[in-house]
């Protein structure tokens, strides 16, 4: 196990190395640089852009040269200074980084909580109104754009007033709040944007499920664990779900990548202070110490979701052995 | 299952109206924080409609700030963050006023010398920093020194160049310290509104930062993630906190130098606190839901939605056209590339964009009615030169029109010798080719790229076969100061208080960076380009401003003949704001909402 994690670890580093070179790469041959808008504005001179663009490294379009200005710090530790925000990369990331893991958490959670249910129900019923009703929703859930769900749920929570207009906190009162009053707050900003995050893995997750559910039903083992009078309940339980619940643990690591794509969308509209919305902004900004570090950040993340999930098989699974 | 949810969602809910919230804030009669120390012995007294201590503004702000260093800062958000609200210059701008103009803020009074050139600045006596330290000329001279500094990286020091000397080196005003409260600006040439150029002095304290810019660390100080109590100004308010992508709360400035006409210190708000919402569709929900209580700008597209909300306790009001342009301007370059020795624009259509006529065809092949009332809800009005009516200090209506005449674009067209030879419907010059040009314009902005489409439509009309093309801002930016390879563009201006010529230098003048038709000149190329450099020259130089003004009119004339660019339309200006806020006069210009930060009051 503890060789299989480092060898794991220890291969994501080329992988980083790769991806970040890509990064860099795309960001120089791609025109303009953060300075472009500066350079739009009537009052501020050339010989300023000029100035900056030296200051920052800009005015080399060697690709080698300036993903060098970046790698060699990075690989003491130094992950720079962002352009736009002037502040550290790491203790920007570092803020954000807790929020977006309440977000993608809770959603996952919660996607997961009703997934493998819903999904084991529409298997036993099948082709009865309870697996269509649960169809219908699932199919909601993957055809509604996240943008367009977001919207609507910002929109009910300012007709209703039943929850907040996003954010992730009660921005005027947060000073004055209790520690308990400030878990309820962030819980309750929560939801809507579970809810909208949550909805799409739930989806897909419950179609799996519903599949996999048939397909060992069907198995001979199945059959047999009835024939010998076991309870439906204990099959289900015992003996189809631990065989059916696989493959969607597998899914669980790659589900991670487009859980934090969803994330950034949902993150914008509902103004959650996320690593996604702060990626964005970045790139859109072309603020490159930021792109670079958030898409370590973002490969990181995968490559331990993913990482996780082969755990995890190994647990529910023993004739998984991880070597 | 559904139960299940069901049931979430009410526990949610209690939970959620057990704790409360939305922006409830009402004025206590106490101010809190307190005030601190005794107003200065020169009190700035404010004479307009008092009010009563307490309460909390919440207003949204688009984006991050991105420093709170006004001297590097050049982005939107700090602007409206910190301008005024924290920071103040010498002089201030009433920019809600009826009658935008200068007002005398952290001086009794200022001098000009007869010839414009010398201007004195008398000081406030017994005003003190936001941390209790004295504030005198040696701030002023030490802020202007820093600004100066070559190594530190400012666009307020561009609006001080007066020119070059005969070394070619840039020349800057020279400051003198009088006394202790009074500072001289010694000028080298005439310049009668070197006010818009004090206007972007942004006072720092010498007492805190003195040291790490002789240091040369000037770039370290007044970081976001600085303890907020450092950053020391003479603003009204004062920063309390930033959370990242989430807020900026301001808290009263307890020394602040205001007292109103009862002698009540200023301000009468407790605090400020920006909430940061990127999303434009979210603003409106936060305002409709009760957590935020000003939304600054109600997009034209949205005005009909946001009027609807309007109650006893919500008003959505009009202040007035806005002060922004767009455009699209014809590429007049007649360089070349130095590598490849291309022209930046083939021959035969530069000699088609560099004719007057051309231009003027195409001005009047365009519906600016239609424009306004498709693209911009018909919340704008058509413009003929780079001043909106607006602006009512420096709007002249003295200037050439271009109603919608199709029939007489086409004709001018044929008259500069340009005909459908070929039978496709376009028109082809002489030599056979077809007039056929492509528009470039921002895309990740809907408005102009639905202004691009609606002009490219227009041109088509009367032959010319425009086609729409959007691209990337970066891209465009590159096309329009450094590689010029580009037929046309659509974009637009946005103008920063004060509104006037020395604020619109680098696109009128031919050796400006945003002289889109043709930037950068070494020399105007045309006659009508020299004649706006002079004009701009003398407006600099004359002292009077009802000269001024007239010498502003004229380059407008020149403008809406020659048509460097062709300007279209400027949108009406609609803010939307709870009623319980007194003297909360949103204006035009940015800061829109709390320009007069301090004389906003919660009524009771």
């Amino acid at each position: 196990m503890k060789t299989f994690l480092i060898r794991r670890l220890l291969a994501a580093i080329p992988l980083i190395i790769a991806v970040t070179f890509i990064t860099k790469a795309l960001l120089v041959a791609s025109p303009g640089n953060f300075l472009s808008e500066l350079r739009l504005n009537p009052s501020i001179s050339r010989e300023h852009v000029a100035q900056m663009e030296r200051m920052y490294h800009l005015d080399s379009n060697n690709v080698f040269e300036r993903y060098w200005f970046w790698v060699w710090p990075a690989l003491q530790g130094d992950l720079g200074y962002s352009l736009t925000k002037s502040a550290p990369v790491s203790s920007l990331i570092g803020e954000r980084m807790p929020n977006t893991l309440l977000l993608t958490g809770s959603a996952l959670v919660f996607s997961w909580a009703f997934a493998i249910p819903l999904g084991v129900l529409a298997a036993v019923y099948r082709n009865r109104w309870g697996d269509k009703l649960i169809g219908l929703i699932s199919f909601f859930g993957l055809s509604i754009p996240s943008v367009f769900f977001s919207l609507l749920m910002v929109l009910f929570a300012a007709k209703t007033g039943l929850f907040p207009a996003g954010g992730i906190h009660d921005q005027v009162m947060w000073g004055v709040m209790s520690p308990w009053q400030k878990v309820v707050d962030t819980l309750w900003h929560l939801v809507l944007p579970m809810i909208v995050l949550g909805t799409i893995g739930l989806a897909q997750y419950v179609r799996q499920m519903r599949s996999e559910m048939i397909e060992t039903l069907s198995q001979d083992y199945i059959r047999t664990a009835r024939a010998k009078g076991l309870s439906r309940w204990r099959v289900l339980t015992r003996h189809a779900l631990g065989n059916a619940i696989n493959p969607l643990v597998t899914i669980f690591g790659f589900s991670l990548a487009t859980l934090l794509a969803g994330a950034l969308l949902t993150e914008f509209v509902f103004g959650w202070p996320g690593l996604g919305t702060l990626t964005f902004d970045a790139l859109s900004s072309k603020d490159e110490p930021l792109v670079m570090a958030s898409v370590v950040m973002l490969v990181l993340m995968l490559v331990i979701g993913n990482l996780i999930a082969d755990v995890m098989l190994a647990i529910i699974d023993p004739r998984i052995r991880l070597e | 299952m559904r139960n299940i949810v069901v049931a979430v969602v009410m526990t949610a809910m209690i939970i959620a109206t057990g704790c409360g919230g939305g922006a409830t804030s009402v004025a206590s009669g106490t101010p809190n924080p307190p005030f601190q120390g005794d107003p200065p012995q020169d009190v700035y007294k404010y004479n307009g409609e008092t009010g009563s201590y307490g309460g909390t503004l919440v207003l949204s702000v688009q984006d991050d700030p991105k420093t709170f260093n006004i001297i590097r800062a050049t982005d939107a958000p700090t602007a409206d963050v910190v301008w005024f609200n924290v920071f103040r210059c010498p002089v201030d701008y009433r920019n809600g006023d009826e009658r935008p103009d200068f007002d005398p803020g952290l001086c009794t009074k200022w001098d000009v010398s007869k010839d414009a050139t010398d201007w004195t600045f008398h000081l406030r006596r017994g005003v003190r920093w936001s941390d209790g330290e004295p504030f005198s000329a040696d701030d002023v001279v030490f802020t202007y020194n820093v600004i100066l500094d070559k190594n530190v990286d400012t666009a307020a020091r561009d609006v001080f160049v007066e020119g070059t000397d005969d070394s070619g080196a840039t020349i800057y005003p020279e400051i003198e310290k009088l006394d202790d409260y009074t500072v001289r600006f010694k000028l080298h040439r005439p310049n009668g509104s070197f006010l818009d150029s004090i206007y972007n002095l942004w006072l720092i304290p010498k007492h805190k930062w003195e040291q790490p810019w002789r240091a040369g660390r000037f770039a370290d100080t007044m970081k976001l993630s600085d303890d907020p109590s450092s950053i020391v100004a003479l603003g009204p308010f004062r920063v309390k906190e930033y959370v990242s992508g989430q807020r900026v709360v301001l808290e009263r400035n307890p020394y602040f130098w205001k007292v109103d006409s009862r002698g009540q210190r200023l301000p009468y708000l407790d605090r400020i606190v920006f909430v940061i919402v990127k999303d434009f569709n979210t603003t409106q929900s936060k305002f409709q839901a009760g957590e935020i209580d000003v939304m600054a700008r109600v997009r034209p597209q949205d005005y009909a939605l946001v009027k609807r909300m309007e109650s006893a306790d919500i008003k959505v009001d009009d202040i007035g056209i806005s002060y922004d342009t767009n455009w699209v301007a014809f590429n007049q370059n007649t360089g070349s590339n130095p590598k490849t020795h291309k022209p930046f624009v083939e021959a035969w259509k530069l000699r088609l964009f560099r004719d007057q006529k051309f231009r003027q065809a195409a001005s009047y092949a365009i519906n600016r009615e239609a424009l306004a009332n498709t693209v911009f809800s018909a919340r704008a009005v058509p413009i003929y030169s780079f001043v909106t009516p607006g602006d009512k200090t420096w709007f002249s209506d003295d200037i050439m029109k271009y109603p919608y005449d199709p029939d007489r674009a086409r004709r001018m067209l044929a008259e500069i010798g340009l005909k459908d030879t070929n039978g496709d419907g376009f028109l082809e010059d002489s030599e056979g080719h077809t007039v056929e040009i492509s528009l470039i314009t921002n895309a990740s902005n809907n408005q102009r790229v639905e202004t691009s489409s609606f002009v490219a439509k227009s041109l088509q009309d009367v032959g010319i076969k425009a086609n729409s093309a959007p691209i990337a801002m970066g891209v465009l930016v590159d096309k329009m100061q450094s590689t010029f390879d580009f037929d046309a563009m659509v974009l637009g201006w946005q103008t920063n208080p004060p509104p006037g010529p020395s604020g619109q230098k680098n696109i009128i003048l031919s050796s400006g960076l945003n002289h889109v038709c043709f930037p950068s000149q070494q020399k105007p190329s045309t006659d009508w380009e020299a004649r706006a450099d002079q004009l701009m020259q003398q407006i600099e130089s004359s002292p009077d401003q009802a000269e001024r003004y007239r010498l502003f009119a004229q380059v407008q004339r020149i403008w809406s003949e020659y048509l460097p660019e062709i300007n279209l339309a400027a949108s009406r200006e609609a803010v939307a704001y709870k009623t319980r806020f007194g003297n909360l006069h949103p204006a035009a210009l940015p800061p829109r909402a709390t320009w007069n930060a301090e004389e906003i009051y919660v009524k009771k």
